[in-house]
């Protein structure tokens, strides 16, 4: 039961789907090679097409001009042990549940009893993770879930009702786009466009534990919805641009630490770099409030909006210390 | 010298490449001087390969830099798991992979001298029946065949295929699972099942998430199983706490992983039974892991673990027996800051929040190590009334970094 295993190789699915389409109909040398470079790493078809279509691995029969499987109708791959014992393990995670009834569970239960636990929730302990998640063993919470899950599949409408985080009480059509899960908050979010606003970049945000009823509307929606392209086009043009002096092991910490956002870095001098860190409107906040945490270590040079924002926060905290530092 | 290859024996010697184009990024082919110019070349060039559509070349002062350029929340699986899926085989391997799956597609059941000549009767090859019945035996082991006897014959036939394994439930398992390969520990192995399914994820994001974990996933499966069966390890870290890069070699009893949500970190918590002290060890620093004899004193570290984690902010035990105590008060205007109230609750992890007066409130909490507090504290910035800790170090700290930072920005 090993993790790196060749069974779990893109080459074999990428001969996985070149097989099942050659058992149905014979299949060019171009063809092939578009499967390889759709489904394969850059470099792929250049490895893959000889061996294949060279006879290395005796897989296909060319009659000269098109090539057949062998093989006249494999099977798809089982689960493997390894699958199984993910899955076995993941029962006693209380946001897998959220998926299934009861009953499926104890079927999911009963489909995986011979499968080993990988580990269990107590072998990790997320020190730096929020209090007050979501109540994922709710009922109510499970049933709102399951139902939003539906619709994003189908892409329908739905109804909800819910507590905005000032406690009003908000009722409207939605067309839900995904499930966000923050890991720091350990919180699920549905990310949505309202009905009448369906062509605006501005996706609204709804906790899931603020939501009060949640039901499907029978409108489907027809047209593709460019969800990357919107979130991209809210991006701020110019990227926070930060100083980082490498003391304290700071450029270590701060590496890591914006590791989750699209940065880019360069070295200035031996001792300093300079990272740019691609945000928006949403993550804005809690990227100012991270990089004040590293100190007089970093330094915001840009752009000027965020560098405003960063300078009234600490001018507000030096008036407030002006006493303790006009004496020292 | 040998072609090059885009797969891979090793997964560790590419581990260390990728994480080093992902997290830092700025490094040139001159800063990589553990091997060799040529053994960078092959690893930057697979890692291109892998990764194409999310690779950065840049030229610059220090010449050509490649950086691994991802925006985690907007990903809908972790594209890192492609390192996972690039171990190298050889034509044997991958010819009788298939042979496997057309052969016992309909249920049938073989001997492995039955399979060696089925192969050469409907593929016209010929393997030695030794090979086929080794190959036969990892399957087993991989829970991809399973056997029977019938007299003395072992028989050899497929597990059923996923639809037929889990009955009336594939769908919905198939959603948990497009969650779980990005949210949970070993994502990757359900980014494997997702590719077996011919499907993707399209319905969730993970916000938070640091796709760097999983370069670590072959080291914390021995750590895992090393607690299961409480057991001593011994492993080789490579730490950089000091000037120049340190590896190191020792025991320790491994008790917890420890996760943070915000560094990009994950510990192995651990007892060191040499110097009597818990001990906290970044995974993506420990290079290798041997699992030792069981530790009879398993359940009590354990616990006496459990009975401290309340006074460990992070994943530090502090260098001296005293605790360190901490307090700080805010201005808060109630009513219309209140958030700031419902952080220190949240994230405050234990500490005590108390209201002083109309618009004041005190945040107070001792632990191991105070010094764990700072960048946390320090997210108050603006509104922070006093700081006051048992240990005068932090206060000299804490006060410095503010003028430093008031300094830096010319408010000063």
């Amino acid at each position: 039961m090993e993790l790196f295993s060749e069974i779990y190789n893109c080459y074999y699915q990428i001969v996985d789907h070149i097989l099942k389409e050659a058992e149905k109909h014979p299949l060019t040398k171009e063809q092939i090679h578009r499967i390889c470079t759709d489904m394969g790493f850059s470099e792929s078809s250049l490895y893959i097409l000889p061996k294949l279509t060279g006879g290395e691995w005796k897989l296909l029969s060319f009659d000269g001009t098109s090539f057949q499987s062998l093989t006249a109708e494999h099977a798809s791959m089982p689960f493997t042990l390894l699958q199984r014992s993910w899955i076995r393990t993941l029962i006693q995670d209380e946001r897998f549940r959220l998926f299934f009834t009861d009953e499926e569970l104890t079927a999911l239960e009963y489909y995986t009893e011979n499968a080993e636990i990988l580990w269990n929730s107590d072998d990790f302990h997320y020190y730096d993770q929020y209090k007050n998640g979501d109540d994922y063993a709710s009922l109510a919470y499970r049933q709102h879930f399951q139902t939003l899950l539906t619709a994003i599949s189908r892409r329908q409408y739905v109804h909800i009702s819910y507590q905005s985080m000032k406690g009003n009480r908000i009722t409207h059509r939605y067309l839900p786009l995904k499930l966000e899960y923050s890991v720091k908050n350990d919180q699920f979010r549905l990310l949505a466009v309202p009905e009448n606003e369906r062509h605006s970049i501005y996706v609204r945000t709804i906790n899931l534990c603020g939501i009060q009823e949640v039901r499907l509307l029978p409108r489907h929606d027809e047209e593709d919805f460019e969800f990357e392209n919107v979130i991209r086009k809210s991006y701020y043009h110019e990227p926070v641009r930060l100083l980082i002096k490498n003391r304290r092991n700071a450029l270590e910490r701060a590496m890591l630490h914006f590791a989750n956002y699209e940065k880019q870095t360069r070295k200035i001098d031996e001792d300093t770099w300079e990272c740019l860190i691609y945000y928006n409107n949403s993550t804005e906040t809690e990227l100012l409030i991270e990089v004040l945490s590293f100190g007089p270590a970093v330094r915001v040079t840009g752009p000027e909006n965020f560098l405003a924002q960063v300078k009234k926060r600490l001018w507000q905290q030096a008036t407030l210390f002006s006493a303790k530092f006009s004496h020292s | 010298m040998s072609e090059f290859q885009e797969l891979i024996k090793s997964f560790q010697k590419s581990r260390n490449y990728v994480r080093d184009f992902l997290v830092y990024g700025f490094k040139s082919r001159d800063d990589f001087t553990v091997k060799s110019g040529r053994t960078y070349d092959n690893e930057r060039r697979r890692i291109e390969s892998w990764l194409s559509e999310y690779i950065r070349t840049d030229y610059g002062t220090q010449g050509k830099t490649v950086s691994i350029a991802l925006d985690s929340n907007l990903l809908d699986t972790n594209p890192l798991y492609r390192v996972w899926k690039s171990r190298s085989f050889t034509a044997n391997d991958i010819m009788l992979h298939f042979f496997f799956l057309d052969l016992f597609h309909a249920g049938e059941s073989y001997t492995a001298d039955e399979l060696t000549n089925l192969i050469v009767d409907r593929y016209g090859v010929l393997f030695e029946s030794q090979l086929v019945r080794k190959k036969a035996n990892e399957y087993v082991k991989e829970g991809i065949l399973t056997t029977g006897r019938k007299g003395r014959k072992l028989f050899y036939s497929l597990n059923p295929e996923p639809a037929r394994s889990f009955p009336g439930i594939l769908p919905q398992l198939l959603h948990a699972i497009r969650f779980c390969q990005l949210a949970t520990p070993f994502g990757f192995i359900g980014s494997t099942i997702l590719d077996s399914q011919k499907t993707g994820n399209g319905i969730f994001l993970v916000k938070h998430g640091y796709c760097g974990f999983t370069l670590e996933d072959e080291i914390l499966s021995k750590l895992l199983q090393a607690i299961r069966e409480q057991r001593t390890i011994r492993l080789l870290n490579q730490s950089n706490r000091t000037a120049r890069t340190q590896e190191e070699k020792f025991s320790v009893v491994p008790l917890q992983i420890f996760v943070s949500t915000r560094t990009g970190r994950r510990f192995l918590c651990g007892y060191q039974t040499k110097i009597r002290r818990f001990t906290t060890l970044r995974l993506d620093q420990i290079q290798n892991v041997v699992l030792l004899e069981p530790y009879a004193d398993y359940e009590y570290y354990k616990n006496k673990l459990k009975n401290n984690l309340p006074f460990c902010f992070g994943v530090s035990f502090g260098i001296s027996h005293e605790m360190d105590t901490v307090r700080m008060t805010l201005s808060v205007r109630q009513g219309v800051e209140d958030y700031i109230i419902t952080r220190l609750e949240r994230e405050g992890r234990g500490g005590t929040v108390t209201r002083i007066k109309q618009d004041i409130w005190s945040y107070e909490i001792t632990v191991f190590d105070g010094n764990e507090l700072m960048p946390w504290i320090r997210t108050f910035i603006g509104r922070i009334l006093s700081f006051e800790s048992s240990n005068p170090f932090l206060c000299r700290k804490f006060y410095q970094d503010i003028r430093e930072m008031a300094q830096m920005y010319g408010l000063l």
